[in-house]
């Protein structure tokens, strides 16, 4: 069994020219691998109300006791409530520390967070330390301090500035040449039937080919069964018309037995009366 | 619903992908990529009726292509293994 360590961030470093390797898979085995994520995060532990309020209250009316212009004090990622928010409707999804509604933040919690499943945006809740802005996570640099010159990245809002130029991430254009596949031997949800071409060893090869066979041989098997009743019945059939004839022949014969021996009976009542004329004709002739 | 990640170039230019899997494997067994961090991206391409998942690895502070064949072995046994349920989650970072 795996053993796995699972990793949350929002924002990830990537060079600018190149692309990663590639497989593709079932929609089915997405849905696993999406499930086995998000299913495994852990709720987050405290929901300070410092951040629990912010976006979901997108009405843009100005708090007026706004106490400092600079940089808002944030806890850390994982103390972020992710279940957080923000509306797409929002007109300024830059947020800069003079920005009313980061000042709601702190001054006006609102309860409609609590409404919202934590498990939405887990990716939020991971333990890093949060960037506002434009200012970037550095990987494996947990201790980076904390940036707050704009808008803080949270999941599912997907404000504005996100829909920024093209993808530096390039999809592989040559596609099949670094692509497993990933592939259910039949449609169905049986995990037991994944292959993964690039992955079968020779002896799972092996038996796989094998029960291919078998496989073969009993459809073969099937058919030439199904020839051979098929067969059967017709012979059948035609004994049981057969028989309907040498029944039918038999009673007709029967009738013509009948027939015949009534004829043989009148045969020698004539042939009786006959000869009972024959002896009187002699008896007068005499 | 989908999980996001902010994918960062050097130049600053950032885009917005859907996060499939983020993990690190703790296996003896996958010494080439045992505590590296490795991402799974859902590219929305299709390759067929599939759908292609684009996979990066933590170098050098940054997420990388995944260039030594035995690691990208080793991703692709852990990612059957993720569907196949045979995974321990040890933690979340």
């Amino acid at each position: 069994m795996a053993k796995l360590m699972l990793l949350k961030k929002a924002e990830i470093s990537v060079p600018e020219d190149k692309k990663g390797k590639q497989i593709a898979v079932k929609e089915s085995n997405i849905t696993s691998l999406k499930n086995f994520f998000v299913s495994n995060y852990k709720p987050p532990v405290e929901m300070p109300s410092v951040t629990t309020t912010s976006f979901v209250d997108a009405s843009p009316a100005p708090v007026s006791n706004m106490e400092s212009p600079l940089p808002i004090e944030v806890s850390p990622l994982n103390m972020i409530d992710p279940s957080i928010i923000m509306p797409n409707n929002i007109s300024e999804p830059e947020i800069n520390p003079m920005n009313p509604v980061i000042n709601s933040i702190v001054e006006e919690p609102t309860p409609v967070i609590e409404n919202i499943p934590a498990i939405e945006t887990p990716i939020m809740s991971a333990p890093q330390p949060m960037v506002l802005e434009s200012a970037i996570v550095e990987p494996m640099e947990p201790e980076m301090p904390k940036e707050i010159t704009s808008t803080p990245v949270i999941e599912n809002s997907v404000p504005d500035i996100f829909n920024l130029p093209t993808p530096i991430i390039e999809e592989d254009e040559e596609g099949t040449n670094d692509t497993a596949e990933i592939k259910l031997v039949q449609d169905n949800d049986t995990l037991s039937d994944l292959t993964l071409d690039e992955e079968l060893d020779p002896e799972l090869e092996e038996i796989k080919n094998r029960l291919d066979q078998v496989i073969l041989d009993l459809n073969n098997y099937k058919k030439k069964i199904k020839m051979l009743e098929n067969e059967v019945n017709q012979n059948l059939e035609k004994s049981r018309e057969v028989l309907k004839d040498t029944q039918a022949a038999a009673k007709i014969m029967s009738i013509h037995q009948e027939r015949q021996n009534q004829i043989m009976n009148e045969l020698n009542l004539g042939t009786n009366s006959l000869d009972d004329s024959k002896r009187v004709l002699q008896k007068e002739t005499i | 619903m989908d999980e996001k990640v902010i994918l960062v170039t050097p130049s600053g230019e950032r885009v917005e992908k859907r996060l499939v899997c983020f993990f690190k494997s703790l296996d003896d067994d996958r010494p080439n990529i045992k505590n590296i961090p490795i991402m799974a991206i859902d590219t929305g391409a299709l390759n067929g009726s599939n759908y292609v998942l684009e996979f990066f690895w933590e170098q050098n502070g940054m997420f990388q292509p995944i260039n030594d064949e035995a690691a990208w072995n080793e991703v692709k046994k852990t990612i059957i293994d993720i569907i196949n349920g045979n995974t321990e989650v040890a933690g979340v970072l």
